[in-house]
């Protein structure tokens, strides 16, 4: 068995932890420079706060409903995530540290799972004050759809061969693991609604249709494990250091002074890792479409650099890329 | 008395070991076996039994003083440890943090200064979740 244990709302969790005058209240975390909402407790979630909502155009809910606001504090989120990350490493043989607040664990063997996953969700909260759920089955994508059912199901679910239909025909489409929105609408109008649906699927049509991975995703919820628990993190391929602007920059020198922020600190990333690169594609946002003021007046930019590449995002970050990465200096 | 939070014990404590005198320290003459040093401590192996579980936290205010707790001392909080009576514990009160000593009497919970000037405060309701965190050690500075 595989089980996935994440922490509930976690960047929210963690301000709650040193503030109690937080508990029983909407509360939202904001990104890098207070651009967009990154985390929700589940009373900002019930008032309609949605993932990735930039700050101004959440403002007016955030004033109407009282909602506690907090720039994001990585330091502590991340001295959290390492406690957390200690404490279910020591729960089972071995795990996999999947991102700040999610982990998979081997309970391979183990005589009573749900229980285990009991204590070790008890031991969580007692020792940090942190929630968490988690969800065990026999592979990755449906351990990942148990501890989506788990946040509404009493903070533990365990998906079995007995039990499977039960708790898949309860889960909306699009809540599974690497259901995008352009497979959820192509998956819907072929009149699949929920997990269960997919489960139930041709396999050679999805092999047609989303390839092999849409076709290893229909195997993984039939129960036949095709990823595997990676103990060791792959090296990583790209750095990207993306950022909302402070406010609205219309010179070419803030601009160029932004950028050459985002240089530094990704070279900086490269360097740390002993890689070197060959490329870094910028993107300028432009999100004049949304009819609110733009936070990047792209034209002076165009001007001077006519051969870099301007996308339009809406509402993103300015963002660099850099990539691929090559082992060793550049010689 | 309320207190704040200080960044993680690691940072602070690091990892180095000190030497560790042989012998008590008498707090009167200096004894003359300490000549020479054996044995390590390492401060956060002595203060911390918990390190997931343990904060660390700054004193304000001196209701704690009767139990040799300062304005400005910092305080090591274990989440680890079971709160029970006699505890000095980490209290949320009113949304606060509060250092308090935990006290069951007939039944009753409460909360108790360590100075004559504060009365013990009832804990009338979900009184084990208004505590935070046991106090285990603290570190005064003279």
């Amino acid at each position: 068995m595989i089980a996935l244990a994440d922490g509930n709302n976690f960047y929210c969790s963690c301000e709650r932890v040193f503030n109690p005058t937080l508990e029983g209240v909407p509360v939202v975390v904001l990104s890098n420079n207070d651009g967009c909402v990154v985390a929700r407790s589940e009373e900002a979630k019930a008032l309609g706060f949605e993932m990735g909502t930039p700050e101004f155009q959440a403002r007016e809910l955030i004033e109407t409903h009282g909602v506690r606001v907090f720039s994001s504090n990585y330091t502590l989120y991340g001295d959290m995530s390492r406690r957390m990350m200690e404490l279910l490493t020591a729960s089972a043989p071995a795990t996999e540290i999947y991102s700040i607040d999610e982990c998979f664990l081997d309970y391979t063997g183990m005589a009573d799972p749900e229980e285990h996953a009991r204590r070790t969700r008890e031991q969580v909260r007692q020792w940090l004050g942190l929630p968490i759920c988690i969800g065990i089955a026999a592979t990755k994508t449906l351990a990942k759809a148990a501890n989506k059912l788990a946040k509404h199901n009493g903070g533990v679910v365990m998906i079995t061969a007995d039990n499977t239909e039960e708790w898949l025909t309860k889960l909306p489409l699009d809540k599974l693991w690497g259901i995008g929105r352009a497979h959820d609408r192509r998956l819907r109008a072929r009149g699949f609604r929920t997990a269960w649906d997919f489960h139930q699927a041709d396999p050679a049509w999805v092999r047609k249709h989303m390839g092999v991975v849409g076709e290893r995703m229909v195997r993984e919820l039939q129960g036949i494990a095709c990823l595997s628990l990676e103990e060791v993190q792959p090296d990583r391929q790209n750095v990207c250091c993306a950022k909302s602007f402070g406010t609205r920059l219309t010179e070419l020198r803030d601009i160029e002074e932004a950028l050459a922020n985002y240089v530094n600190t990704s070279a900086g990333r490269v360097r740390a890792r002993c890689c070197s690169s060959a490329s870094a594609p910028l993107r300028l946002p432009n999100s004049s479409e949304t009819g609110s003021q733009p936070m990047l007046d792209q034209r002076p930019a165009i001007r001077s650099y006519p051969h870099v590449r301007c996308l339009t995002f809406r509402p993103a970050p300015a963002a660099l890329f850099v990539r691929p990465l090559h082992t060793g200096l550049p010689s | 008395m309320g207190c704040k939070l200080l960044g993680p014990a690691s940072e602070i404590f690091g990892e180095t070991t000190l030497p560790l005198a042989p012998g008590a320290v008498r707090a009167g003459f200096p004894s003359p076996a300490a000549d020479y040093l054996e044995n390590t401590v390492c401060l956060q192996e002595l203060l911390i039994a918990h390190p997931q579980a343990t904060f660390l936290m700054r004193v304000e205010g001196d209701s704690m003083v009767g139990a040799g707790i300062h304005d400005g001392d910092i305080v090591v909080v274990d989440r680890a440890i079971k709160p029970g009576d006699g505890k000095v514990v980490v209290a949320v009160m009113d949304g606060d943090f509060a250092i308090k000593r935990l006290r069951y009497r007939g039944g009753e919970c409460f909360l108790e200064s360590a100075n004559p000037k504060f009365k013990p405060i009832p804990v009338t309701e979900h009184s084990e979740n208004s505590v935070w965190g046991v106090v285990t050690n603290v570190i005064h500075r003279l």
